[in-house]
């Protein structure tokens, strides 16, 4: 299947050899590891982080960035835990994240700012709405919810399956939908793009919301998990999904990659929380080891531009 | 562009008026945005604040921006060549991790000094490194770097007592030379420094022509990688500079140190109105956004505004001058 689309597949394969790898490491080195309960709660951790970067993988398709992400899910978690009825307060941040993704995209697409210039904005600005919705955690979820997050279904989470479920979602949109095609050719170059009949402008705004709302989604589920509302939850969810996408093997300057890297790259980066917690490391030495993560990812796979 | 030039024709009166007029425009429009908040601010301080406008005050708040304006400095530098710095946050950490350490607080003062500048260059070699000669992308690389190094001082501080911050660099952060913060001396020296190769030497063309297109710099044989590596060495430098001022500043060593600084360090870039690449725009815009900033953080607190008014109106601002920006080269 991938024999049609070589040039676009980026390092997606070297992502999922770099998970095999690690997978077997952790296993042949701790029994710990080997356990179902672990596997499970392993997968069940790395659930937002996935979702949020499924949304990450569009944007950066089209050589954009989303940073606001983490403040959408904070805002998801305060707003869902302020109303305390789950289906407006879903309603309520699905519609948020219309309004930021319509805006990001307005100001990436018509007004020609630098994606992270105009996310950084938007997230700063977002990140004060929620302070003054929620200054500090707290707040109530309703059950239903939280037995949504929580939950098993013949012995599996149900978070394996809202991952599963989100992962297809965006495999039909990126894969098997003109829209998922446009973002490749915007992403491969927006100038011939346009040329080729694209709504560039379109297209880009309505990547950045389709971005907001998997990151809403990520948000309604966060709240389900800690069964309650936290303005701060999210801060480390926006580098955290690009870091994922690039490990992911997702080019930044678009055009090349797809979300079976990304899946990878989510789950070896929760792989690395996990594996290190069975070695016993200090948790501060995470961000290390990921940053590390990062740029080995990076020194792999050479590109052409400088810089940005 | 075509109906300016068919009224150029059809009325010849009218389009000197609006070539006049465009030019005023056009004018105005160079001038940074920075200056016109400053002017807002100025002008709100007036009605709403007076007290804020008295010397001491105006003081105080330029020794508060200095750390942030040398950070801005730092970012200008790695935004005109197409680059970003976002480890700016990591080097403030390391450098007050560096200068509390009791090894480093038992040296020379000049070297308790060198050392945390050293150790700044030092990331921002490494940065440009990886930017220039792996051609990895820079926003990757230096939010790596800037994750590392927090791991490392947040894994290193974990078990130690946090050391004092030495007399040197705390008389640097809030020593004061005829009731001038010395702090702000520092930064405007530096600004200083920094305008003669931007302005008066070779490298200050260089960077322009990297900015603007660096595949063409490439071809016509410029030194892209080398002005690149230098300007994050540079920003490193800066990056130092600025969190050992903070250091001194707060006088205590913390891990917290900087937490924003990326984030302001970007706003002071834009509202300065430079952008990435940017061909034109001095250090002046920038220093007076680092100014403006600080002006409005002390103003945010006076009315009791809290850290949600703070990332609203920091949100709005960046946005703001962005968007202006782009309407500007949209009309262009």
């Amino acid at each position: 299947m991938n024999i049609r689309l070589p040039a676009r597949t980026g390092g997606q394969y070297a992502a999922l050899g770099l998970l095999v790898v690690a997978v077997a490491a952790l296993s042949v080195g701790f029994q710990d590891f080997r356990t179902s309960g672990n596997i499970e709660n392993l997968l069940v951790q790395a659930t937002p982080l996935l979702i949020v970067a499924i949304g990450q993988t569009l944007v950066v398709l089209t050589n954009g960035l989303d940073l606001s992400v983490g403040a959408m899910i904070s805002l998801t978690t305060a707003i869902i835990a302020v109303t305390g009825s789950p289906l407006a307060g879903v309603a309520l941040s699905l519609g948020a994240a219309v309004v930021l993704g319509v805006v990001n995209g307005v100001g990436v697409a018509r007004f020609k700012v630098h994606p992270i210039i105009m996310t950084l904005a938007t997230a700063t600005l977002l990140q004060g709405v929620v302070l003054v919705i929620l200054p500090t955690p707290g707040g109530a979820v309703a059950v239903g919810l939280v037995h949504a997050a929580n939950g098993e279904l013949l012995g599996i989470p149900l978070a394996i399956l809202w991952s599963g479920l989100a992962l297809l979602v965006g495999a039909l949109l990126l894969h098997k939908s003109r829209f998922g095609l446009h973002l490749y050719s915007i992403g491969g170059g927006a100038d011939n793009a346009k040329l080729a009949g694209v709504h560039v402008t379109r297209t880009l705004i309505a990547s950045y919301v389709v971005c907001a709302l998997f990151a809403a989604l990520a948000g309604v589920f966060m709240a389900g998990r800690i069964s309650s509302g936290d303005p701060w939850v999210g801060a480390s969810y926006g580098l955290d999904s690009i870091a994922a996408v690039a490990v992911g093997g997702t080019q930044l300057i678009g055009g090349i990659g797809g979300l079976l890297g990304t899946a990878c790259g989510a789950l070896l980066l929760g792989l690395i929380g996990n594996g290190l917690n069975l070695m016993q490391v200090d948790p501060f030495f995470l961000p290390v080891v990921n940053g590390s993560l990062l740029l080995l990812a990076v020194c792999l796979r050479r590109r052409k531009e400088l810089g940005l | 562009m075509m109906k300016s030039d068919t009224t150029l024709i059809a009325d010849k009166s009218a389009a000197v008026d609006r070539s006049a007029l465009g030019r005023l425009q056009g004018a105005l429009t160079d001038v940074p945005p920075s200056v016109w908040i400053l002017i807002a601010l100025l002008v709100f301080c007036v009605f709403a604040s007076p007290v804020l406008l008295k010397m001491p005050f105006q003081l105080v708040i330029f020794r508060q921006a200095a750390p942030l304006g040398l950070a801005v400095c730092a970012q200008v530098l790695a935004m005109r060549c197409r680059s970003i710095d976002l480890s700016i946050v990591g080097v403030f950490i390391l450098v007050n991790f560096i200068a509390c350490s009791p090894a480093v607080a038992a040296l020379d003062p000049w070297l308790a000094v060198l050392i945390p500048l050293l150790a700044g260059a030092l990331i921002g070699l490494i940065n440009g490194f990886f930017i220039t000669v792996v051609r990895a992308s820079a926003v990757i690389v230096t939010l790596a770097t800037g994750a590392i190094l927090v791991g490392i001082v947040l894994f290193l501080n974990s078990g130690f007592p946090p050391g004092s911050v030495p007399e040197v660099i705390k008389y640097l952060g809030q020593g004061r030379v005829a009731s001038v913060p010395i702090a702000g001396l520092i930064w405007i020296a530096t600004l200083v420094v920094l305008t003669l190769p931007l302005h008066f030497l070779v490298f200050g063309r260089l960077l322009k022509a990297v900015g603007d297109s660096p595949n063409a710099g490439m071809l016509s044989g410029l030194p892209v990688r080398r002005v690149i590596l230098f300007c994050h060495i540079a920003s490193g430098l800066l990056a130092a500079l600025g969190g050992l001022l903070l250091t001194g500043y707060i006088g205590v060593s913390s891990t917290r140190i900087g937490a924003d600084v990326v984030m302001n360090s970007i706003a002071g870039v834009i509202l300065g109105g430079i952008t990435f690449g940017s061909p034109k725009g001095g250090l002046f815009g920038p220093a007076i956004a680092a100014f403006s900033l600080a002006l409005l953080f002390n103003i945010l607190n006076v009315f009791g505004a809290g850290e949600s008014g703070k990332f609203i109106v920091q949100g709005l601002v960046i946005a703001g001058a962005a968007l202006l920006g782009g309407i500007g080269t949209n009309n262009r």
